[in-house]
């Protein structure tokens, strides 16, 4: 009995805890991983996220000079890995969590970018948007090397393999020949 | 297999000129072969008549390689094991003089005994019911493709020693079965089993070789862990899939009770069978693995090391932490990588935050389970206040996503740490004043006693694990016997209860919450300083590692293979559930249906769900099963 009336104790000093929640809104806690949104005037498409991305909520598709990223919210686990690698802040972890839509279309969000051609081969190999800021990046560093350092930005990964196996090779050639 | 053939398809072609693929130097018995090698090729024709070599490790492509094949043995040199482990080591093998092949140090009190598969049931017998090891988990991978054979591995841990024995045997190509251990140890039902179903090998002499895990719809040849099986695969279903239950026996009239898949009074999907006589229940069958959802398998093809720890925190939607734990922690240990202390202290108050609101949530449930829905209210109030301390601290009430391997992924700032202080000396003082009326009720304290009882020696023949068995009186606790993060610099008792009832299990894990809140005011005073993360550099391919972590509901083993390009080779998850629930039969014999569901609900069951129903048809007595083609067609 002692015990039943330190029960009856207990629920009339605490009171009620719950929220009414549709009304109430209850209070978000500072730091949430919530919706993850990308922010198309910063993203440079590198795909940097989509790597990273745990469950394919990210996916990248590169088809005929357009490279489309799409982030679908059905899949997202929000554990904001995305936010991490982002070498540009482009896609921001927010604190809004109540995503339930009818469309499926409300969840997907699609980037689209433009893709560069390799000066070299004419293959599509990246965007505009990373080679200009690969440039920016690296201005300062190259400066002084000449142009052919600058160009060997344009070129896809196997040309500037193989040209740079031929610059080797040229130095090679000329340090046993003296 | 001769190892003159040996020697000529495996060491030959890179040996002896280049040895750079070969890392043999520790192997004496590498040593002593190739000496003999040596011997007979001076002689000129390589047929020296050596019976047998045995174990011989070689990392060919990556991958440990072991080649053990042959007649009989040559004595093996041994290394110098830790002395409480050689006890264990030498016991068995003095026990067993010619059945083990090769021991090896994988750490520090954690050995690889390589042995045939003919002599696992003595082996383990032996070592499981005489020396006392407790099962921890049971794996088989395939390594068909790159060595022709399958190796199966038996862990089994001796908490008081704090001492790990994985038991490896190999399963050639061709000859796919092994003889089961089960009759001997029975906790090894499942996972001899699980074995069968996933890869396709065939436990000999298993009393109870039905399906676990995969649907009775899925076909009988495939399976699903082999690695020519791609995880997107889509088998044809099996027409007119059947369980076969265990049917009462003849000549007596048992009721056959369902209980579950879905059952209000489990909160998960499994099907019990209950055989009842009258109210009591004399025989239980189970049915588990109603959502198998293959994660270890799309681990294996899909995700790299990572982005695993997010997948093993949803293997369970309470101790998510736990599992993201214990596998970063087994994939340190292979990595030889130590988590900065900062990271260190971080994880274990994450670890310790989450065993406060598990035992609250179970708590309520089994208050509520037994008709106390106020002690279901009063507790997860409580419980609500470490939710709001998680949220704090990692901004999130579940998933918080801070265990990665290298460290974790936020700092606690000194702010928060003062708020998070404020918040456990609130959650201590509301759960002690809560504990005190409801724990001396005397109808709850008389609906639990003598309830559900698990005898010690049963606990012990099952290998339950955690509250379960600190109830019966087995006192075992990961944190203490198997030190990792900060516990071996806290201060903490782990309850131990000899009654093995019911109101056992309540009382040792309110006490256990007492102590976990004990241990997160101790850590969050005592944080040391320094950086939270450091990435880990390399992580050598083929190295066996096991992750043990104590969490809400027992000892949860996470068991990897390293494998290459940032992939894990094997992944095998074991939470303490799949060992506590062999056990529940035992518990459930003799009691009344009305205990069924506090008897299961004491082990805190965490399964994972159903994809079809059994129905009876009330006029015919037959009973038919709807399969998912049904379920679609309404």
């Amino acid at each position: 009995m002692k015990n039943i009336l330190r029960l009856l104790k207990i629920g009339i000093t605490r009171g009620r805890v719950t929220y009414r929640y549709p009304k109430d809104r209850t209070p978000v806690p500072e730091g949430l991983r919530g919706k993850p949104e990308l922010n198309f005037d910063d993203c440079i498409g590198c795909g940097a996220c989509v790597k990273a991305c745990p469950p394919n909520a990210l996916v990248m598709d590169d088809h005929e000079g357009t490279r489309t990223i799409k982030l679908f919210y059905g899949q997202c686990i929000m554990c904001g890995t995305c936010e991490e690698v982002c070498p540009v802040d482009a896609i921001r972890v927010f604190e809004e969590f109540e995503l339930a839509s009818l469309n499926r279309e409300d969840l997907e969000e699609v980037l689209q970018f433009a893709l560069a051609k390799c000066k070299s081969c004419g293959n599509y190999f990246t965007t505009n948007r990373v080679l200009e800021n690969t440039l920016s990046a690296y201005s300062e560093l190259v400066k002084g090397y000449g142009e052919e350092f600058t160009e060997m930005i344009f070129l896809c990964p196997d040309c500037r393999r193989k040209d740079w196996s031929e610059v080797l090779a040229e130095v090679y050639r000329g340090a046993r020949h003296e | 297999m001769l190892y003159t053939e040996v020697l000529h398809d495996l060491i030959h072609p890179t040996w002896p000129n280049g040895t750079t693929s070969l890392h043999y130097s520790h192997y004496p018995i590498f040593r002593q072969l190739v000496s003999m090698y040596d011997r007979d090729f001076a002689r000129g024709v390589p047929k020296c008549k050596v019976q047998a070599i045995g174990g011989i490790e070689i990392l060919r492509d990556g991958l440990s390689t072991f080649i053990n094949s042959v007649d009989t043995i040559i004595p093996n040199e041994w290394y110098e094991l830790n002395e409480i482990t050689m006890d264990i080591i030498t016991k068995i093998r003095s026990k067993f003089p010619d059945n083990v092949i090769k021991v090896t140090e994988l750490r520090e009190k954690t050995h690889l005994m390589e042995i045939k598969k003919a002599d696992l049931p003595q082996i383990l017998d032996y070592a499981h019911n005489s020396l006392g090891g407790h099962f921890m988990t049971m794996t088989g991978t395939d390594y068909i493709e790159s060595l022709d054979h399958f190796i199966i591995d038996y862990v089994l841990g001796w908490y008081e020693e704090g001492v790990l024995v994985v038991f490896r045997a190999r399963i050639r190509k061709g000859d796919e079965n092994f003889p089961s251990v089960t009759q001997y140890v029975p906790c090894a039902d499942w996972y001899e089993r699980e074995v069968k179903e996933s890869l396709g090998l065939n436990p000999i002499g298993h009393p109870n070789p039905r399906k676990l895990l995969l649907s009775d719809e899925w076909p009988e040849d495939i399976y699903p862990l082999r690695k020519n099986f791609k995880h997107d695969t889509r088998p044809p279903y099996k027409a007119e899939p059947r369980y076969p239950f265990e049917a009462p026996e003849n000549g007596k009239m048992f009721n056959i009770i369902p209980f579950g898949p879905y059952h209000f009074a489990i909160h998960e999907p499994i099907y019990f069978r209950f055989l009842t006589n009258g109210e009591r229940i004399v025989n239980t069958d189970l049915r588990a693995g109603f959502n198998y959802r293959g994660l270890e398998k799309i681990a294996e093809t899909r995700l790299t090391y990572e982005t695993i720890p997010f997948m093993a925190e949803r293997v369970c939607g309470i101790c998510g932490s736990v599992h993201a734990e214990a596998y970063t922690q087994a994939l340190e240990k292979a990595a030889k990588f130590e988590a900065p202390e900062r990271a260190k202290w971080i994880r274990t108050v994450m670890l310790e935050i989450e065993r406060v609101h598990s035992h609250l949530l179970w708590l309520g449930v089994a208050s509520h389970m037994v008709g106390f829905d106020s002690g279901l209210m009063q507790f997860w109030r409580v419980r609500d206040k470490d939710m709001f301390l998680a949220e704090l601290l990692t901004g999130n009430r579940k998933l918080y996503g801070m265990i990665v391997p290298g460290g974790v992924r936020r700092d606690i700032r000194a702010d928060k740490k003062e708020k998070a202080l404020k918040l456990v000396s609130e959650i201590h003082e509301e759960y002690e004043e809560l504990l005190r009326a409801t724990l001396n009720l005397g109808t709850l304290k008389k609906r639990l006693k003598d309830v559900g009882c698990l005898r010690k020696e049963d606990a012990k023949k099952y290998s339950v694990m955690g509250p379960v068995a600190r109830a019966s009186g087995i006192s075992i606790d990961s944190r203490r016997d198997y030190p990792y993060e900060a516990y071996p610099h806290l201060d903490f008792e782990s309850p131990v209860e000899p009654g093995g009832d019911v109101l056992a299990r309540t009382i040792v894990r309110a006490h256990d919450v007492l102590q976990s809140i004990k241990i997160i005011e101790q850590a969050l005073e005592s944080l040391p300083d320094g950086p939270v993360h450091t990435p880990l550099d390399y992580i050598p391919p083929g190295v066996t590692s096991v992750g043990l972590v104590e969490g809400p509901r027992g000892t949860d083993v996470h068991y990897i293979i390293t494998g290459k390009e940032d992939t894990v080779y094997r992944w095998r998850v074991r939470a303490p559930t799949y060992a506590n629930l062999q056990a529940t039969p035992l518990m459930l014999e003799g009691y009344t249906l009305a205990d069924a569901s506090i008897i299961i609900g004491s082990i805190d069951p965490c399964i994972s769900c159903a994809e079809r129903v059994l129905v009876v048809d009330a006029n015919s007595g037959k009973e038919r099963i709807l399969s998912s083609k049904d379920l679609l067609k309404r």
